[in-house]
């Protein structure tokens, strides 16, 4: 408070709808915002790009991921209340392929039922080695990092595993369930 | 032989083949109960992947699961998709659709209103329907956003107390906030007295403070309590102005002009000494912030209320010089924004592109460069130019990375072409195959029977695999033609997609070369309103420190002229 000892300089939440104003382009409430000179140019560049993205991403899987290797992996959260993941690492077979960070956003999708692709490849029928990395925080405010290792076997035919997260009361202590979509 | 019957009957079974190898750790698993095969179960692990896509911004990839799917769910992550990436007018129809329906119609409704509200879409929405259907089918934060977006429409139309009577339909929270925020900058605007906007911003003190999210409600509150001071000390009401303006936090936006208000509110009592203290801590701020270079005035003319003329001098001499220097880093950043232009020169720079840097950054603020971005960031005009080369930039990004994934794919494809193995050569492996299979499950079938409890599990892994090794070699020959033909297929489609990506560029940087030139004159303007603001305010301390030596002057002469 004013009335209080000086404190130094931060960054707040002012600062964040700023940044993330200056970065999106998202103006104010009340529309007072014109809608710019050109503005209509990049909407049709932005919704062009994307077309052309989301085409390239259905070839992409058409084109490099036959059916008897494809391997897909997605994580999920048992229930909404026991456990926010902050970052996740993972590696098949020693090498990494995933490193990410939540954003709230992200976090919040997780927690209505959102589920989050974590790789999509290919892989040689057998068992492989998943290596997991874990930050989150439980319900009763505690951070964790957690550390597992688990092995499963890819099949013939299209492989989807889904990782799902857990955490019950009373220690709220993560726990993580494979489940074979095959 | 094995018996492959049992064990393909098995695979229809499908179990979830899960072990843990990693001792020690924490982390505990446990093997899902298997679940049905049906494409509804499918459908869902697709819509629920968009809902994440889409809540990372990923519409592309959110559009690409969900194309083909018609459940409410789906149809609302395509339409969130659709307006995310710049295509309302595709999103229209879809909405319309949902509306229709039973699920999502206040969503819907109020997607609908927005993307009119905003000017995303060409087709004509009726907007007052749309957010009275939004407050009629939608809960929660919906209900709320629609209900806010009512009274801004009686508020555009000077019906701010009509305006008021919407606001107070709604629940407590940030929407409800903002809207008698605003509300009370109309009663500020149209009132002599400022009575009823203060209540108005009371009001929304009140409702700010249930905002479920707390930094944002503080930051509100922040700014409703500097409305509120500001009014209060504009109709000279100091202890009200002092009692709204001390509650505002330090580490808030708006805390140097909040200082500089604190300490007004305090002089105009007569307590200079304190409104000083507010003051000196203003000053400590960039100048680039409100309040900054009035406080530094203050500290002279503190001194000089309090009657110290010397101190008062150095004060002004010092905040003269603050100026003076301050004028120098305005023209070498104008220059620098005339040499790289003002993407470069103030975005790029200040690192505000990567956003969890900028905001990781606490010298953020100090730094003049950062603080002269954030006040241009202030206005709409400000915002929607850095918006405009921020987007470009991303999407050129975007379709430089397409790019090089297209040679990829080409490069892959070509590949695979040439690695795509004969019949007779699919033939002859398949009998080495057949040969290698049977081998090892005659060894598996003789090390089976003498396994103990955990082998087996091992024996029936490795089987299960032979039975699929099999099956895939099996099916090689059939599918060749097929692969072939679908290898060629897609280097058509990456030919036009290449194709499609070269006008895009062009048109993308024509695009942003158009949109970095507007920024830098917006920016220039600024900087040079900017540099006029700290002259003006160096002229003032100029004056001072005149009138400050006149009076020394006259008064030595008055001691020397005394016998």
């Amino acid at each position: 408070m004013l009335g209080n000892a000086h404190s130094p300089l931060r960054t707040t939440w002012t600062l964040l709808v700023l940044v993330v104003f200056l970065l999106t382009g998202r103006h104010g409430l009340a529309g007072d915002a014109q809608t710019p000179d050109g503005a209509l140019e990049i909407e049709r560049l932005k919704g062009e790009v994307a077309a052309l993205s989301q085409e390239l991403i259905e070839l992409q899987q058409a084109a490099f991921y036959p059916a008897d290797t494809r391997f897909f992996l997605f994580l999920s959260l048992a229930s909404n209340d026991g456990l926010t993941p902050e970052s996740i690492e993972i590696a098949i077979d020693g090498r990494p392929v995933v490193s990410h960070l939540y954003s709230e956003r992200e976090k919040l999708s997780l927690q209505r039922g959102g589920a989050q692709a974590l790789y999509t490849g290919n892989l040689s029928l057998g068992e492989h080695r998943l290596d997991i990395t874990l930050a989150a925080q439980a319900q009763n405010d505690r951070y964790v990092r957690r550390e597992s290792s688990l092995t499963f076997r890819k099949r013939a035919g299209e492989t989807t595993i889904e990782l799902q997260l857990a955490a019950s009361p009373p220690d709220f202590e993560p726990s993580i369930t494979l489940q074979d979509w095959q | 032989m094995l018996d492959w019957g049992r064990y393909l009957s098995r695979q229809a079974i499908r179990t979830c083949a899960v072990l843990l190898v990693g001792g020690g750790l924490l982390v505990s698993v446990s093997q899902a109960a298997p679940r049905g095969t049906a494409s509804a179960e499918h459908e869902q692990i697709r819509i629920r992947l968009a809902q994440f896509s889409v809540a990372g911004g990923r519409f592309a990839e959110a559009l690409a699961r969900v194309e083909d799917l018609d459940s409410p769910l789906a149809l609302l992550l395509r339409a969130e998709s659709l307006v995310g990436s710049g295509r309302s007018d595709q999103a229209i129809p879809i909405l319309r659709q949902l509306t229709a329906g039973e699920r999502y119609r206040g969503q819907s409704w109020l997607m609908l209103a927005e993307a009119a509200m905003n000017g995303a879409t060409s087709v004509e929405v009726n907007i007052e329907q749309a957010l009275d259907n939004a407050v009629r089918y939608g809960h929660g934060e919906i209900r709320e956003r629609a209900r806010f977006h009512q009274a801004e429409l009686l508020r555009a139309q000077s019906m701010p107390e009509r305006a008021g009577q919407v606001l107070a339909t709604m629940e407590p929270g940030y929407w409800a906030a903002v809207g008698y925020q605003n509300v009370a900058s109309d009663y500020a605007r149209i009132d002599r007295s400022p009575a009823r906007s203060l209540v108005a911003l009371r009001v929304a003190l009140a409702l700010a403070s249930e905002d479920a999210h707390v930094a944002r409600g503080a930051s509100l509150k922040s700014e409703l309590l500097l409305q509120a001071g500001y009014l209060a000390l504009q109709a000279e009401d100091f202890s009200k102005a002092e009692g709204f303006l001390k509650d505002i936090a330090l580490d808030s936006y708006v805390t140097p002009e909040a200082l500089f208000f604190h300490g007004q509110a305090l002089a105009g009592r007569q307590n200079v000494r304190e409104a000083m203290q507010s003051w000196h801590r203003a000053k400590k701020f960039p100048l680039a912030f409100p309040g900054a270079v009035e406080a530094w005035l203050g500290m002279g003319q503190g001194y000089d209320e309090l009657g110290y003329l010397g101190q008062a001098g150095e004060a002004f001499l010092a905040a003269n010089a603050a100026f003076d220097s301050e004028q120098v880093t305005l023209r070498s950043l104008a220059e620098e924004v005339r040499q790289r232009g003002a993407w470069r020169a103030m975005v790029e720079a200040s690192r505000a592109t990567d956003l969890e840097w900028f905001l990781a950054d606490n010298r953020a603020l100090a730094q003049p460069r950062q603080a002269y971005l954030l006040r241009f960031a202030e206005s709409a005009d400000g915002q929607s130019a850095i918006a405009r080369v921020a987007t470009l930039a991303e999407l050129f990004r975007q379709l430089q990375s397409r790019k090089s994934d297209l040679e990829i794919f080409r490069q892959a494809i070509a590949y695979r072409q040439a690695s795509i193995p004969s019949v007779g050569e699919l033939e002859t492996r398949l009998g080495r195959v057949d040969g290698r299979i049977g081998e090892l499950a005659d060894r598996l079938r003789r090390t089976a029977a003498h396994a103990g409890t955990g082998q087996s599990e091992q024996v029936d892994s490795l089987v299960q695999t032979l039975i699929d090794l099999r099956t895939v070699y099996h099916r090689l020959p059939g599918d060749r033609p097929a692969v072939a033909r679908s290898l060629n297929q897609h280097l058509d489609q990456l030919a036009l997609l290449e194709h499609r990506l070269d006008g895009l560029v062009e048109r993308l940087v024509r695009a942003r070369e158009e949109a970095e030139a507007m920024l830098d004159r917006q920016m220039l303007s600024f900087l040079s309103n900017e540099e006029e603001r700290i002259r003006f305010a160096q002229d003032r301390a100029e004056q001072q420190v005149v009138y400050l030596y006149e009076h020394l002057a006259l008064r030595k002469l008055e001691q020397e002229a005394q016998p």
